[in-house]
């Protein structure tokens, strides 16, 4: 069987921030500490998108500028979606044994 | 601070280095920042470890047989249960010292080509270089003290 490829935190996290639109670093850096109130490091950015890039989850788009947009690729959508639905299956059955639902 | 960027394999800076200096710009320097950049300076080499081979062996597992190799050194001198305390920390310095020195001209043979590698033009070859230096102060160091 295949080894499951595993990620961060922050990986999915940016992600999630590519499945809206298109973003640069700094975008997407701003975009976490908006909607998680959580400071990612450029370090842990980078490091995040280096290997995110390299599993052909996102690409990088062609730009004049020192800014260079990512863009989510269709494996990385794929991806996205099943770790969404992983998670989505574990705060079920969380919830339910706690008698929430 | 700009200066850690330094410290990202080459590879990496060619890659992502621009960008990184252009958020690095946009943000306040903090403890918090620096401590990040350190730890993704260690996570790029690591990424870069893995990745590059020598003579179709991975980097990564080169450099665990020569850290397995020193420990084995290490051991066999601790069985001996003759050695003070000051043999053994020479002796550990001068392995640590080996270790990296021979870890860091794998690295710079693979990154400045095999002519500069045995030259001393690069950081990592003087680097390299004053390493060795160390070990064989520290080695002569134990012998002295081991006789």
């Amino acid at each position: 069987m295949k080894k499951k490829d595993r990620f961060s935190e922050p990986s999915l996290f940016i992600l999630i921030s590519l499945a809206e639109k298109d973003c640069h670093g700094y975008a997407i850096m701003e975009d976490i500490e908006k909607n998680y109130s959580i400071k990612l490091g450029a370090g842990t950015l980078y490091g995040a998108i280096t290997r995110l890039e390299k599993a052909g989850y996102i690409q990088v788009l062609e730009s004049d500028d020192r800014k260079k947009p990512y863009r989510l690729t269709d494996a990385g959508r794929e991806y996205l979606s099943n770790q969404i639905q992983e998670i989505q299956a574990i705060t079920t059955l969380g919830a339910k044994r706690l008698g929430l639902i | 601070m700009k200066w850690l960027m330094y410290l990202y394999p080459r590879n990496w800076r060619k890659r992502y280095g621009d960008e990184m200096n252009d958020l690095l710009e946009q943000k306040d320097w903090t403890f918090f920042l620096l401590i990040d950049l350190l730890r993704g300076i260690i996570d790029a080499w690591k990424i870069e470890i893995n990745e590059r081979e020598v003579f179709g062996i991975r980097m990564s597992n080169v450099l665990w047989l020569v850290g397995l190799i020193n420990i084995l050194i290490i051991l066999q001198y601790r069985s001996l249960q003759e050695v003070i305390l000051m043999e053994q920390v020479a002796l550990i310095i001068a392995m640590i010292s080996f270790f990296l020195a021979v870890s860091i001209f794998v690295v710079n043979l693979f990154k400045a080509g095999f002519q500069n590698a045995f030259s001393i033009k690069t950081k990592l070859s003087k680097m390299s270089v004053g390493f060795m230096g160390l070990y064989g102060v520290t080695f002569t160091v134990f012998l002295v003290l081991a006789n």
